[in-house]
């Protein structure tokens, strides 16, 4: 992870850089998209999903809540796209309302966890007398698996939608924590940084508008990798009982009541996979390109 | 090594101390009164006084902090409320299953995971190198449990090859004992082994383009022996740690497999012991597995360093 921590000082472009001619910005996008090819397809695949997860009640004819016990476990028609579940539930309508919760938990968990770990690395990196206390306190909540505290919160806090948030965004708050202490730690050092201080200026401010903006392409990198494992993370939570409560549609919750009927219908198993999968498959080659974009680090390899 | 060594040991403490008082405040997370949310509605209030007066909730909170903190101290985790026995007794039980598990697990992801770093770094832009890489992000975003879903209607429900579920212990022979180990080992292992294929593959490009490589290239020395002797040398101690940290990730990633295949593991007994609120239960086998947890991860920094002096000297 410490391999982010890019500093300014690379961010520069290289010396021959305005002998070339400027391009406009759009020519400048498209090679980029042509270099990275895991941005245009991450993204459109993602924004396949975010339509269709927006788009829930217009695209799905059927509650995703209707029972239905005589025809339950039916393979897939023309009426069941994707087939019925063991309550004869609608399994296309549950997969699309299950993207909204998936996209919902990883856009609220990967939002805050910036907030928080922005907030708790800035603190730890700049201030040097919080910074043993501080890391002291993540160290020891890296202590545990992530899945295992999240259990342990999830026990403690019961079964909710919000709970499952709060308790991804304590999992993954020390990882992003980190992160920025290192990039805040380098960048304490410069001399802009002491040249603010030297003038005067408050903390706070030199926190914001001095030290933050630096440490912004590791959160925004980070950001996209902690929505992919918080959509993944709510999966695995729900499919071991311990998240979304069983009702809600997600796509956790149907794997876990597909395993008992794997056998008679395999449908039940295959599409939340599949959309699970392709879903977190797009914000990991989201990530990866950003990443090579923004840290210039990783372009040569 | 020897101040190396003792420093990292002395960081234990701290840490460790804020896991112990995490752990215990879990309980108070709780919306509501503990007790009848164990007990459930039904329960009568002398039921409830009863239990109190057993987990010791009746006492102060700091009396019952310092408590936890001495009963730690002396090895002791409670007792379960359900199962009636030590909390360390029914982790013991549940051993065998995760650690085989684990390093089934661990062993897969770097028989397969290892060689196909190696090989894509070497033959850099072939069409080895695309599709693996491709597998390996793919591999890293499927859910555990949906590959488990998969193997399991492919190799058990059609094919009929490998049980569905369940747990033979090592007792029984091993290949009884394989049989049902080896979809759960390499359902956990698989994501694993995509991300070591990707490290090492990085690792190795990244040292392949240091000049002795060159020099050893020019002075004739055989392919294999520059990947091998030259390059995987150099590679290797990043790759060390990462192994190790899999080792501590896989250990988290059980109890999901251990789900999917019903194994009678620790990560079932934790999620059972969830889904009972049995809280004692909870809250014993959070603390042994962050224990071996921040062992494991001790043991591997502790390797880097003996294998790259740089570490301990620095800092």
């Amino acid at each position: 992870m410490t391999k982010l921590d890019a500093s300014p000082a690379e961010t520069v472009p290289p010396a021959g850089d305005f002998l070339t001619p400027r391009t406009a910005w759009y020519s400048r996008l498209a090679r980029m998209m042509r270099r990275h090819k895991g941005i245009p397809v991450g993204g459109l695949v993602l924004l396949a999903v975010v339509i269709v997860a927006l788009a829930a009640p217009l695209v799905t004819g059927i509650d995703p809540l209707a029972l239905n016990p005589r025809g339950r476990l039916s393979p897939p028609s023309e009426q069941h796209l994707f087939g019925t579940d063991n309550f004869g539930r609608d399994v296309y309508s549950r997969t699309v309302w299950g993207a909204r919760l998936s996209l919902e938990i990883g856009f609220l968990v990967s939002a805050l966890t910036v907030l928080s770990g922005t907030t708790v690395g800035l603190l730890a990196g700049y201030f040097r007398g919080l910074d043993t206390p501080i890391m002291r306190l993540m160290d020891s909540m890296m202590a545990f698996p992530g899945i295992v505290l999240a259990i342990g919160l999830m026990a403690a806090l019961g079964p909710s939608k919000y709970n499952v948030v709060t308790a991804l965004t304590v999992v993954y708050t020390p990882r992003m924590a980190r992160v920025v202490r290192s990039v805040v730690l380098t960048i304490r050092e410069m001399q802009f940084v002491e040249a603010a201080q030297a003038q005067g200026t408050s903390n706070p401010r030199i926190l914001l508008r001095h030290i933050l903006p630096n440490c912004l392409s590791p959160l925004i990198v980070q950001g996209t990798f902690i929505f992919a494992e918080a959509v993944l993370g709510e999966a695995s939570l729900s499919f071991l009982g311990a998240g979304t409560p069983p009702y809600i549609p997600s796509w956790g919750n149907m794997l876990g009541e597909a395993r008992a009927y794997l056998r008679d219908a395999p449908w039940t198993m295959l599409f939340p996979g599949l959309s699970l999968t392709l879903t977190v498959l797009a914000l990991n080659l989201l990530g990866d390109g950003i990443r090579d974009v923004l840290d210039p680090r990783f372009r040569k390899v | 090594m020897l101040a190396y060594t003792i420093r990292r040991l002395l960081l234990i403490i701290p840490v460790m101390l804020v896991v112990a008082t995490t752990v215990f405040l879990l309980l108070y997370l709780t919306p509501g009164d503990p007790v009848g949310v164990i007990l459930g509605p039904d329960a009568t209030e002398e039921q409830k006084a009863d239990l109190r007066a057993r987990l010791g909730l009746d006492q102060p909170a700091h009396v019952q902090l310092l408590r936890w903190y001495v009963r730690l101290l002396q090895g002791d985790l409670g007792t379960s409320i359900f199962l009636d026995k030590a909390v360390t007794a029914a982790f013991l039980e549940r051993l065998e299953p995760t650690i085989l598990l684990t390093l089934l697990a661990l062993a897969c992801a770097v028989v397969i995971g290892l060689p196909t770093g190696i090989i894509a770094a070497k033959l850099r832009g072939s069409w080895f190198d695309m599709a693996s890489m491709l597998i390996a992000i793919a591999g890293v975003s499927m859910p555990t449990f949906w590959i488990g879903l998969n193997l399991i209607f492919i190799f058990a429900v059609s094919l009929g090859w490998l049980p569905v579920a369940g747990y033979q212990p090592l007792s029984r022979g091993l290949w009884e004992n394989l049989r049902y180990l080896l979809m759960p080992a390499f359902t956990l292992g698989f994501a694993q082994s995509a991300l070591l294929a990707r490290m090492t593959r990085s690792m190795m490009l990244e040292v392949l383009s240091q000049d002795y490589i060159r020099t050893a290239w020019a002075k004739g020395v055989a392919e294999m022996g520059v990947l091998c002797r030259h390059a995987l040398r150099n590679a290797v101690i990043p790759l060390v740690t990462i192994i190790g940290l899999s080792f501590a990730l896989l250990l988290g990633g059980a109890v999901i497999s251990e789900q999917i295949f019903n194994i009678p593991g620790v990560g079932r007994l934790l999620i059972q012991a969830v889904s009972r609120r049995d809280y004692p239960l909870v809250q014993g086998v959070l603390m042994i597995i962050a224990g071996i947890y921040m062992v494991v991860n001790l043991v591997v920094d502790l390797t880097y360093a003996y294998l790259d002096p740089r570490i301990r000297h620095g800092d």
